[in-house]
C-alpha cells in the first residue's frame, strides 16, 4: 500500500516524467535530467512501498541525479544555446561523463561531492532565473533551493510544511521546482 | 602466440599479405602494455563494478544458475555494444579505443592490440548489471567469455559463414568494422551478437569485390606503443587548447570524431592507399621478435605478482616493460636515438639481472643469470654494429 513518502515520490516522478516527455525533442538536456529524476523517484515509490529490491536502484539513481542530473539541468538552463543543451547526443554524453566522474568520486569516499554539485547547480539556476526576470523561473529555482535546504537540515521547518517529513518535503519542493520550471518554459514558448 | 604463428603460416602458404612483422610486433607490444598497466589499475583499487554491486544492487542473482548465466552474457553483450559504439562516436572514448584500430593489417595480432586507457570510462556502461544484481564473479566470467570470443574474428583467412554472419559477430562482419572504406565507418559494433547492430541500425554486410582497407583515416604511422595510446589524446588536447571558452574546450572531448557536424563523411579513396612501412631490415625484425619473446615471461611474472605487497617495485617493473616496447618500437621505425636507448637498456638489464639478489621476487638460478647476461651483451654488440636508417613510406592516404 502506498504511504506518504511513496506518494511524495510519485508526485515528483509524475512531474519529472511530464517535463521529460514534453521537452524530449526540443530541450534534450532538460528532458534527460528530468528523466533521471523521474527514474530515481519511480524507484523511490517502490522503495517506500516496502518493495525491497528497489532500495539499491533508488539510492543509485538518487546518486546519479545528484551528481549528474543536477549539473545537466543547470547547463540546460544557464546555456540553452550550447550544443549540450540543444543536441540529444551531446546531452547524453555530458550526462555520461558526469555519471562516471560522480560515481568514481563517491565510491572513492568523497561523499560530499553529491551535496556540493546540487548546491552549485541550483545556485547557477538561481542566477539564470534572476537574469530571465520571470516569476515562474525564480520561484522554481527557489523551490529547488528550499528542497536542498530541507535535505541538508534533515527536517522541514514546521511553519512551512507542517506535517511533512524531510523526505516528503524535499520531494514536494523539488516537484514544485520542476513544475514551475516547466511552467516558465511553457509560458515562454507560448508567447 | 601460437594461434598468431599458425595464422601467419597459413597466410604465407596461401600467399596472402596478412602480416607485416613490425606491425604485428607493435600490436603485441600494445597488448603487453595494456596488460601491465592493468596492474597499476589494480593498485589504484578501483574495482568499481564490485563497489557499485555492493552498495546499490537490487537483488543477489544466483551465480550458479544457467539461465542467469545466459541472461548475464546477453546483458553484457548488450552493454558491450553500447560501450563499443560510444568508443567510436565520442572523442574521449575514441582516444582510448583508436589503439585497436590503428593497425593497417587485420589478423589475430590485431586482436591483441588493445588500449591501456580504456579502463578510465569503460566500466560505466556495465553499471546497470551491477545495479540489477549480477554478482561480480559472474560478471567477470561473462566479460572474459565475451572478450575471448572476439579474438578469433580478427582474421582474413576465414570467409563468409552463411547464416552465422547474420546472427553472430564473425570474421566477415568484423572485417567491415575495422575498415576505413566509406561503407565501413561506424558499423558492426557487436561483441558476440551482431543482432544488436541489426536492431540499432549499425549493421553493414561485407561487400564482394570491394577490398577492405584497414586502419584509421588519420594514420598512426608509428610503431611506438605509448604514442599509439596517446596520439589521439594529444590531438584532442591541442584542439581544446585552441577552442575558445571552457564549454567549447570541454565540448571537444565529448563531440564525435570530426566534431558536431551533419555533413557527410569525406570520401576515402581505397585505390591510393599505401600501408605504412619503414623498410625495417630483416635482421632488425628478428631482433625485435626475439626481444618480444623475452618480454612475455616478464609480463606473466608481473601479472602473477602481489602488486599491493610491493607497489613501487611493481610500478618500476611496469615502466621497464613499457620502456622495452618503446625502444624496440622506435628501432623498428629506424630511429637513431632508439639505438642508444636500446643499448643503454640492454646494459642496465644485463647488469641488474646478474647483480640483483632477485629479479622482482624471482630468484633466478645462476645459469639463467649468466645466459641473460650473455644474451644482453651479444644483443648490445650486434646492435652497436647496426646502421640505423629511417626511410618510411606510406602516408596512409591522400586525405
Amino acid at each position: 500500500m502506498i504511504n506518504a513518502d511513496a506518494l511524495s515520490d510519485l508526485i515528483l516522478a509524475l512531474v519529472c516524467s511530464t517535463l521529460a516527455a514534453t521537452y524530449w525533442r526540443t530541450r534534450p538536456a532538460l528532458a534527460q535530467s528530468s528523466g533521471v529524476f523521474a527514474i530515481a523517484a519511480s524507484f523511490g515509490v517502490l522503495r517506500f512501498s516496502a518493495i525491497d529490491f528497489a532500495l539499491g536502484p533508488h539510492r543509485f539513481f538518487s546518486l546519479v541525479a545528484a551528481s549528474a542530473a543536477f549539473p545537466l539541468l543547470a547547463i540546460a538552463l544557464c546555456w540553452p544555446d550550447d550544443e549540450t543543451a540543444k543536441r540529444d547526443k551531446a546531452a547524453a554524453r555530458m550526462l555520461f561523463l558526469l555519471v562516471a566522474i560522480g560515481i568514481a568520486i563517491h565510491l572513492s569516499g568523497f561523499a560530499l561531492w553529491r551535496q556540493i554539485l546540487p548546491v552549485v547547480s541550483v545556485l547557477m539556476m538561481v542566477i539564470a532565473a534572476s537574469r530571465s526576470k520571470q516569476a515562474a523561473s525564480i520561484f522554481g529555482a527557489l523551490f529547488f533551493v528550499a528542497g536542498l535546504l530541507v535535505a541538508a537540515l534533515g527536517q522541514a521547518p514546521e511553519f512551512v510544511l507542517g506535517p511533512f517529513s524531510a523526505t516528503q518535503a524535499m520531494h514536494y519542493l523539488m516537484g514544485a521546482g520542476f513544475a514551475m520550471l516547466g511552467w516558465s518554459l511553457y509560458s515562454r514558448t507560448s508567447h | 602466440m601460437l594461434t598468431v604463428l599458425i595464422e601467419a603460416g597459413l597466410a604465407r602458404r596461401r600467399g596472402l599479405a596478412v602480416y607485416d612483422i613490425p606491425d604485428a610486433l607493435t600490436s603485441l607490444h600494445h597488448g603487453v602494455i595494456s596488460e601491465v598497466t592493468g596492474v597499476l589499475w589494480k593498485l589504484a583499487g578501483l574495482g568499481t563494478y564490485a563497489l557499485v554491486y555492493t552498495n546499490f544492487h537490487a537483488t543477489e542473482l544466483p551465480a550458479d544458475s544457467w539461465l542467469i548465466f545466459v541472461l548475464a552474457l546477453l546483458a553484457y553483450d548488450f552493454c558491450y555494444y553500447w560501450q563499443h559504439r560510444m568508443g567510436h562516436e565520442m572523442n574521449v572514448l575514441w582516444a582510448a579505443h583508436v589503439v585497436h584500430h590503428s593497425s593497417e593489417y587485420y589478423n589475430l595480432a590485431t586482436a591483441l592490440r588493445q588500449t591501456s586507457t580504456g579502463r578510465f570510462f569503460g566500466w560505466v556502461f556495465y553499471l546497470p548489471m551491477a545495479v540489477i544484481g549480477v554478482p561480480p564473479t559472474l560478471f567477470f566470467t561473462v566479460a572474459v567469455i565475451d572478450l575471448l570470443y572476439q579474438y578469433w574474428v580478427h582474421t582474413e583467412l576465414i570467409g563468409r559463414l552463411g547464416w552465422l554472419d547474420r546472427v553472430f559477430v564473425t570474421p566477415s562482419n568484423h572485417r567491415v568494422h575495422h575498415g576505413q572504406n566509406d561503407y565501413c565507418i561506424d558499423k558492426n559494433y557487436g561483441g558476440i551478437l551482431i543482432l544488436w547492430d541489426r536492431l540499432f541500425g549499425t549493421f553493414a554486410d561485407e561487400r564482394e569485390g570491394e577490398k577492405i582497407i584497414y586502419g584509421i583515416r588519420k594514420p598512426l604511422q608509428s610503431f611506438n606503443p605509448v604514442w599509439g595510446n596517446l596520439h589521439y589524446y594529444n590531438d584532442l588536447w591541442r584542439e581544446s587548447v585552441q577552442a575558445v571558452g571552457w564549454r567549447a574546450k570541454l565540448g571537444v572531448w565529448l563531440a564525435p570524431p570530426g566534431g558536431w557536424t551533419d555533413a557527410p563523411l569525406a570520401h576515402f579513396d581505397t585505390a591510393t592507399f599505401v600501408n605504412y612501412d619503414c623498410k625495417t631490415s630483416s635482421a632488425m625484425r628478428w631482433y625485435a621478435a626475439i626481444q618480444y619473446t623475452l618480454v612475455v615471461p616478464c609480463v606473466v611474472q608481473i601479472l602473477a605478482m602481489d602488486v599491493k605487497a610491493a607497489p613501487l617495485l611493481a610500478v618500476l617493473y611496469v615502466l621497464l616493460i613499457i620502456a622495452t616496447t618503446v625502444c624496440v618500437g622506435l628501432l623498428l621505425e629506424g630511429r637513431q636515438i632508439a639505438q642508444r636507448f636500446e643499448m643503454l637498456r640492454l646494459l642496465l638489464i644485463g647488469i641488474a639481472f646478474v647483480t640483483m639478489p632477485d629479479w622482482f621476487g624471482f630468484d633466478a638460478p645462476v645459469i639463467l643469470r649468466v645466459a641473460l647476461a650473455m644474451f644482453s651483451l651479444a644483443s648490445l654488440v650486434w646492435l652497436a654494429q647496426q646502421r640505423i636508417e629511417r626511410s618510411p613510406v606510406g602516408a596512409g592516404n591522400t586525405l
